[in-house]
């Protein structure tokens, strides 16, 4: 990374070139962590959210900030589904996808992290991230909750280009595309997006 | 590439004050920067430990970019402060950078060590303006974005591995409060 920086800062391209593309370590989509706060969550509703990611970022450690509840009789046994889409239209198209099987004895705040499907440079621009998650195995289950923006529950759908929403049918995979129209953009739950961090 | 007048890691204003930074103790966190920036003013928040009046302090603030699996120190910046009669919360502005230089796009990473100048601090030192969450049961799995030294140390180390520092639990992964000006 210091190389690359030394080497932007150093290099001088004439007027008209292109300019080298910095590379980001991380990229939050709260910064800092800001707004986050500890929130429940309907397994198998998948939700998406908009990013702008500012400069390059490679798609390679994508982590969720999870908390897990007491249970002494059984782990939580289950997976945490992430996708990168693209939007053309009104479709959102799956570009990459990262998934973690999880099975947690531990109670507490926890850090999850997620093996991508493909290796990937995401560029600057508009991205959609989705979340999912699932459980499975014997029951009785702990909880598990992310860590998420709060909402205020707003009456109508959100008049934005898409900015956020969940499907309305359960599913167990992320979708190769999702047509907007199938998503709900109006309450809280719909507005709300689990916090992500991606690492480099 | 456009140059900016100032840039911050926050969208707004946290309204926390982290877990305490000890003194002779390092806590680093990472920074994303967007364009290019002047590094002359660095500001950030603080609040006295205990009552504030008559202790003092210096900040020390390095900027360190990351190769590997090393911190390296590019440039430093810092300030002496005292509290005053009343004083509580307040801003404190760094100023004495080590060498002038601008910052371009992408990741660094800052390093606080706060040193008492006074006795009575060692017992109530200050807080640091920004954001933290619960404790984390686990180190984070990423790539490094933040930790604390858990050797202690009088001044800003040239370099440091980032198997040196604590990463698991809430003040090693909190985000302190850094507005550049330019």
């Amino acid at each position: 990374m210091a190389v690359v920086q030394q080497a932007y800062a150093q290099w001088s391209w004439p007027l008209g070139a292109v300019a080298a593309d910095p590379q980001l370590n991380f990229f939050e989509n709260m910064v800092g962590r800001d707004g986050v706060s500890q929130r429940a969550y309907s397994m198998g509703t998948l939700s998406v959210h908009l990013v702008n990611i500012p400069l390059s970022i490679s798609f390679n450690y994508p982590v969720f900030l999870m908390s897990f509840g007491s249970n002494a009789l059984s782990n939580w046994i289950g997976d945490v589904q992430m996708g990168l889409y693209s939007m053309t239209g009104s479709t959102l198209s799956l570009a990459n996808s990262a998934n973690a099987a999880i099975n947690v004895s531990t109670n507490g705040i926890s850090w999850v992290s997620l093996v991508t499907s493909a290796t990937q440079n995401i560029s600057p621009g508009n991205w959609y991230f989705a979340a999912n998650i699932l459980t499975s195995g014997v029951l009785p289950h702990t909880s598990a909750s992310f860590f998420a923006n709060s909402s205020i529950n707003p009456g109508n759908a959100d008049p934005s280009a898409l900015m956020r929403g969940r499907m309305t049918a359960s599913t167990n995979a992320m979708p190769a595309s999702i047509a907007t129209s199938d998503l709900d953009i109006t309450g809280s739950d719909s507005n709300r997006q689990p916090y992500i961090i991606l690492t480099a | 590439m456009p140059q900016l007048s100032f840039a911050m890691n926050f969208y707004h204003m946290p309204s926390q004050f982290l877990s305490v930074i000890s003194s002779g103790t390092i806590h680093f966190w990472a920074f994303n920067l967007y364009d290019s920036i002047s590094f002359n003013t660095v500001n950030m928040q603080f609040r006295a430990g205990a009552a504030g009046e008559g202790k003092a302090e210096t900040y020390s603030l390095g900027l360190y970019s990351f190769t590997g699996s090393t911190l390296t120190l590019i440039n430093s910046i810092s300030r002496s402060s005292s509290w005053a009669a009343g004083d509580n919360r307040k801003y404190v502005s760094m100023t004495a950078t080590s060498a002038t230089s601008n910052l371009t796009p992408g990741t660094w990473y800052w390093g606080l060590l706060i040193s008492h100048t006074a006795t009575s601090n060692v017992n109530n030192p200050p807080r640091v303006g920004g954001r933290q969450h619960g404790a984390m049961v686990n180190a984070f799995p990423g790539m490094f974005i933040g930790g604390d030294m858990t050797a202690s140390t009088s001044a800003l180390p040239a370099s440091v591995a980032t198997s040196d520092l604590d990463i698991t639990g809430q003040a090693e992964m909190c985000v302190p409060l850094i507005i550049l000006s330019g």
